[in-house]
This record gives structure tokens, sequence and C-alpha cells, in this order.
């Protein structure tokens, strides 16, 4: 599942930013990716359809690097998460 | 063509702090905020729940059947506003006043209640057509186009639509028009009604909105809150003022724009900066003489920092010396009315010797280095204060005001 998750997260951002997902690594940070504020609402707005889910502003803005991203989709998939858990 | 000196003689509010100017200004001088839960949307579908409404709004005092159906909300409260400015400047309108005034609003959204509604009944629910005075009810200038019709004013009358700066744009033209002779005077001002699901939907993807309340300049700020309502600005030239007898509320001594050309949504403090020292240019000011400024103050992370920053790149050492509020913190950020909001609420402050806090203020934020008139409001002659409005978009307008003795 992790695995999955992390190969859709990368693929988004590689698709997002146009760069090969050979570039993004989970330790990758946006300045590294060179994303500025609104490629991450891009981005989260994709994951969010992409997962079923709701990341919250709060999570939002806490992200430095992709691996707090995957780590946070992890959480809200995981049976004891909520999918809506995130959304306040 | 000589430059003529331009004089506020009327003002007119509705807002969620009050709708009159006495009850905006009487709730922001006691810096009470109206911030609250959002009642004319439901919001739980939304991740967050508060805003700064005009409560208990009844279109039925203010306008007939004939008349409503004809308005959207957003114009509705610009009329509202625009007659109380008209009755407390005592205009009396002869056929060449009303040719040479203008009328210059401001709005970001237009009425996109009514396109909210109407396009709801259309994909959802299949209606097989729309009601005829949709696109008069939506267009931005619907304003400036029902003042104009309802005082006969029939010299140069115009919309700005620059998300939310479109306040200060709108006054800054009219107050340019009215000191190069152009015309003699202007109701000039902005109004927006933004609280419709779609909107607040699209505002919440932009993941600006706070989920509790409005701390401009806060160390723990979370964001910027909406607002709806409207004010407008009788100005005309001090002559014609003077000679008719009417009580002048203040000035406006200087105006500046400028654009980041940087990004949609990230400020750039030298842009900022740019309209500022643009707007004291106009006035023929130093940076010393300003005295108290009306920030644009969003409560957004990357605002309040930003005009931190642009704020002490404009005025260097003076930065110490000025008192910077943001009375958004009291009536949530109404868009293209904010401007004119702010406008009122910076003439009232020089007029009243009081400035209006910044109210929610909790922890200071280094990056915020400023004295922010935190929660309790401040009695303080100025003779100079600055308005400023940045709106998305990159693009800066700062209004220069003056006291009035």
């Amino acid at each position: 599942m992790s695995h999955e998750i992390t190969r859709t997260v990368i693929a988004s951002i590689a698709k997002l930013k146009k760069i090969s997902p050979e570039l993004v690594r989970l330790d990758s940070t946006f300045e590294e990716l060179d994303m500025d504020s609104l490629d991450g609402l891009d981005l989260f707005f994709e994951l969010e359809e992409v997962f079923d889910l709701s990341i919250s502003d709060e999570k939002a803005r806490s992200f430095r690097t992709v691996g707090h991203i995957v780590e946070e989709i992890e959480k809200l998939l995981s049976p004891a998460g909520d999918a809506c858990q995130s959304a306040e | 063509m000589s430059e003529r000196r331009v004089v506020i003689t009327g003002v007119g509010v509705i807002s969620s702090l009050g709708q009159n100017a006495l009850q905006f200004w009487d709730r922001l001088s006691q810096g009470i905020s109206a911030i609250g839960p959002i009642g004319s949307v439901d919001c739980s579908r939304l991740r967050f729940r508060n805003g700064a409404e005009v409560k208990g709004f009844n279109p039925a005092d203010h306008f007939d059947e004939d008349q409503s159906r004809v308005l959207d909300r957003f114009a509705q409260f610009g009329i509202v506003a625009a007659r109380e400015a008209v009755k407390s400047a005592g205009l009396e309108w002869s056929p060449r006043l009303c040719a040479r005034t203008g009328v210059i609003t401001g709005s970001a959204l237009g009425g996109q209640g009514t396109e909210d509604e109407s396009f709801a009944e259309l994909y959802l629910r299949g209606a097989p057509r729309l009601h005829p005075l949709s696109i008069p009810r939506i267009m931005a200038n619907a304003l400036a186009s029902h003042i104009s019709m309802q005082y006969s004013i029939t010299g140069p009358v115009y919309t700005v639509a620059t998300a939310c700066s479109s306040a200060n744009h709108a006054i800054g033209q009219a107050f340019w028009l009215i000191r190069q002779g152009m015309i003699d005077a202007a109701l000039a001002g902005g109004s927006e009604a933004p609280f419709s699901f779609g909107n607040l939907k699209a505002w919440e993807a932009m993941r600006v909105i706070a989920p509790d309340t409005c701390r401009p300049f806060s160390k723990s700020r979370q964001g910027m809150i909406l607002g709806e309502g409207g004010a407008i600005l009788v100005l005309e030239s001090r002559e014609m003022a003077i000679s008719r007898g009417a009580v002048i509320l203040g000035e406006i001594s200087g105006f500046g724009m400028s654009s980041d050309a940087y990004h949609l949504t990230q400020p750039k403090p030298e842009g900022a900066a740019q309209a500022m020292r643009a707007a004291l240019a106009d006035a023929g000011l130093p940076p010393e003489k300003i005295g108290y400024i009306n920030a644009h103050g969003t409560g957004t992370a990357a605002n309040d920092a930003c005009e931190a920053a642009a704020i002490a790149m404009t005025f260097g050492s003076h930065t110490d010396r000025l008192a910077v509020s943001s009375t958004k913190s009291m009536h949530g950020h109404a868009l293209g009315a904010a401007g004119a909001l702010e406008a009122v609420a910076t003439i009232l402050s020089l007029r009243n010797s009081l400035l209006p806090p910044t109210a929610n203020f909790i922890d200071r934020d280094p990056l915020c280095d400023l004295d922010v008139v935190p929660n309790v409001p401040r009695e303080a002659s100025c003779e100079y204060a600055m308005s400023n409005s940045f709106a998305f978009g990159g693009l800066n307008a700062t209004l220069v005001f003056r006291k009035w003795c």
C-alpha cells in the first residue's frame, strides 16, 4: 500500500513539474522540486481526488518533503484512520 | 489644467460591524470583531465555519419589489451605502452637477451569488432557462449603473475589478479625475457579497481561510476571514465643498499603484513598496509625515510578512514610529469592498484622533515587526494616514488621507 501511495504521489509531482519521476525522492523538499504555493495547491487537489480524502489546511502548511505527504496519506487511509479526519 | 485638492464630504457603509457609518465606526473604534459562524451558507461541507456577514439585512427595508428583482446582494449593499453617503454629504443635484459627477465602483466578484444560484438551477435541477435579468444582476458594473440611474449622474461611470484592490483603485481614480478637473465630484467605493457555497468552496481550495478567526500580524495567524458589505465615499473638489458649505470629513492627498509582475498569489514586497512610494510621491510627502497605516493585513502568512517588509522598505527608520492596524480583524476581508471600508475607517480615525486596533492579536511575529495597535484602540492625532490594498495577481493600490482641520 505504502509503495502504491509513494508511487502515486511521486508520479503526481513529476507530472505537475514536468520532470522524470526518478528525480523525485521521498526526502526531496518542495524547494528542491521548485514547487511554489500554487503548485502545492494543485498537488493537494490532485491527491485528494485520487485518494478520495481531505487534507487539512494545517497539515498542508506543515509539509516540507514528499515523504511528509506520503505519511499523511497513509495515516488518512489506514484502517484506524479516517479519510475525513484531516478535514477539521 | 490646474491641480485641485479633493475632499471627502460624505460616507456610507454597510458591513458586518453595522449597517451605517456610525455603527461601523462605533464598533470599530471599540475594537469589536464581527467575525462569527456563517449563517447564510451551510458549512457542513466546508473546512471553515466563520465569516463576517451582514446579519439581518432585509432588502425590503431598502428596495421595492421591482428594484429587488434586478439587484444582486452586492449591488444592494452598494446602493444602501451610496444613499447614506449622498445624504450625509447633503448634495443637491443639478443638471450641471450630474454631468460633472462620476461614479467609480470596485467589485472583485460582481453578482456571483446570483450566478451561483442560477447555475445550480441549470445544472442540478435541469432548469430549461435562466431568469432574463440574470446578466444585469451578475454584471460587475451593476452597482455603478444603478447609482448613476438613481441620481441621474451622467459623467464617467465605470467599475474596476482588481480583486482585493478594486475599491482602492476605484477611489484613487475618482480622486485623480477630480484633481485633474475632469469632474467636480464622484461617488466612489466598492461592494461585495461573497457568501455563496460555490465561492466559499473556491476559497477553501485556496487554503487561505482561517478555521478560527482573523489574526493579522500574529505569529499564530492561520489565514483570512471573508467579509461582505459596501462603502461609498462622496469626493468633491475642495472649492465646491467650501462654496456649498459642506462638512468636510477629510482629504485625499495621494494615490499610488503598482504591479508585482511576479506571481498570481505570492506577494512581493518590492511591488507593495512601489505603490506606497508612488502614493507618497503623488501626495508630495516624505515618509515621515505618515502617522498611521490601515494595513491590507489579511491574516495570511504570506501577506502580513510581505506587507511588514514592504512598510520597512518604504519607511526605513520611521517604521518604528508608525502605528499600523488591520481592521480586517473586525470586518473581515470584503475583497472588492475592502479598500472602501478601510478608507472610511482611515478617514474616521483621522477625524476622531482614534486608531482602531488589530483585534484578535495574540502573539508577536518577528517577521511582522510593527506596532500593530494590538487589541486596544488608541488615541492618537495624526495628520496623514495611508491605506493599503494588495490583490491576488500582484496588483497594489495605496491611498493617502489627510486629517481635515
